[in-house]
């Protein structure tokens, strides 16, 4: 560069040479600082999978540490079933998007040898008949239901959202709440709830 | 002569282009995860009307003071609460407003478990047992013989917790008035009534 300027004169080479350098910093500023905001992924106000690891780690800790689920489970294992997410939220889950959060309870607290002695989870009815009606064996089927153990408890959830939405903002409070039912007597002996909040501003090429 | 003055040009580019880099770095950086988390009762400059911060304070306050009431305070025995729904008075249909009463029995549930047993409510209950027990209403015979669900095991409420949200908008902001009420079964007294107010600014 020093012999490029000591070739041509150098009252214009600098500035020449200044200017390149602007606007390619500049591109290159553009297409940085873009990206995130042209990436809805980055900076939506939706549930993730880190709300997701949060919560339901927070939910078997605290079911696993529960002093009145452990008076139950002193005379033996608690038999739950899953239901589905009931999902008051704005943000569209689908299905299977929203058995994640209950199977990943499932999961945790089936996850040590001494956990499995105090929770033992079943399929739900339906699922269930399902997978007995296609995979009976002659005599060892014997109906629906025939067989099934029977569910005391089931572990529900319900989401909730408080959602702010403006052309410049948004942000939504969302209230994830997990709770145990006894199916006989309908009581609620165990509820935990999860909580937060995301806000986020549209950015300049939103 | 020459060389001098493009070795200062060239310093002065060198120093200019850092600079540049420096500024564009600095813009770049990308706010932190957290950085889109605000706290759950932190005010944010585009949230209207009733705010999370409302519904947290709210819920916090007034389980609390129900707590207080002699009717849980004073009684022996557990009582038995129902939650039933909040009565939307206020001018938006939208809010979805099951999430204070739902907030409330989940701090209930996780402080109070010694004085409070929340049962969900009859037709939940009904709709559970037939979905995962083959319903209440099925053949009596063949439950009692399998050791199935007898008739009639649900625990029977004493209280309902209930609320009636209301407001009153005027051009530059609005006013609201949130209750929430234990109503004993029995007798239909309202035993427990709390409120909490604020008024909000309207942002156009």
């Amino acid at each position: 560069m020093l012999s490029l300027c000591e070739a041509r004169g150098l009252e214009g080479c600098g500035i020449r040479v200044l200017s390149l350098l602007a606007v390619g910093m500049f591109l290159l500023g553009l297409a940085g600082c873009g990206g995130p905001a042209l990436n809805p992924d980055m900076q939506n106000t939706f549930l993730d999978s880190h709300d997701l690891v949060v919560m339901t780690d927070k939910m078997a800790a605290a079911i696993a540490a529960d002093p009145v689920i452990a008076q139950i489970t002193e005379h033996g294992p608690m038999t739950i079933v899953l239901t589905a997410l009931k999902n008051k939220t704005d943000q569209i889950i689908p299905r299977h998007e929203g058995d994640i959060f209950l199977h990943r309870v499932r999961a945790l607290l089936t996850a040590h040898e001494s956990l499995r002695r105090e929770f033992v989870f079943v399929l739900n009815k339906a699922t269930y008949e399902r997978l007995a009606a296609r995979e009976q064996t002659g005599s060892e089927y014997l109906g629906p239901n025939a067989n099934r153990r029977q569910p005391g408890y089931a572990l529900q959830a319900t989401f909730y959202s408080d959602n702010k939405v403006s052309p410049e903002y948004r942000s939504a409070y969302y209230l994830c709440t997990f709770f145990l039912t006894d199916i006989h007597t309908g009581q609620i002996i165990w509820e935990g709830s999860y909580e937060t909040k995301k806000a986020v501003h549209s950015g300049f090429l939103d | 002569m020459p060389y001098n003055v493009c070795k200062s040009h060239y310093g002065n580019m060198c120093c200019g282009a850092a600079l540049v880099a420096c500024l564009l770095l600095t813009g770049c950086a990308q706010p932190g995860y957290n950085a889109y988390r605000p706290g759950v009762s932190s005010f944010q400059p585009g949230d209207q009307g009733l705010q999370s911060r409302d519904l947290v304070d709210m819920t916090n306050r007034l389980a609390a003071d129900l707590l207080k009431i002699p009717e849980i305070a004073q009684n022996p025995n557990k009582v038995i609460i129902v939650m039933t729904g909040i009565d939307n008075k206020t001018s938006q249909p939208w809010q979805n407003d099951q999430i204070y009463l739902a907030r409330m029995r989940a701090l209930l549930n996780q402080y109070a478990r010694d004085r409070i047993a929340f049962v969900i409510q009859p037709q939940q209950l009904q709709q559970l047992q037939q979905q995962e027990l083959g319903g209440a209403g099925g053949d009596a015979f063949e439950q009692s013989s399998r050791g199935q669900v007898p008739q009639n095991t649900r625990m029977i409420p004493q209280y309902a917790l209930k609320g009636v949200f209301y407001d009153l908008p005027n051009s530059a902001t609005t006013y609201y008035l949130c209750t929430f009420q234990l109503v004993n079964l029995q007798t239909g007294e309202v035993v427990w009534e709390g409120h909490y107010e604020t008024r909000t600014l309207n942002l156009y």
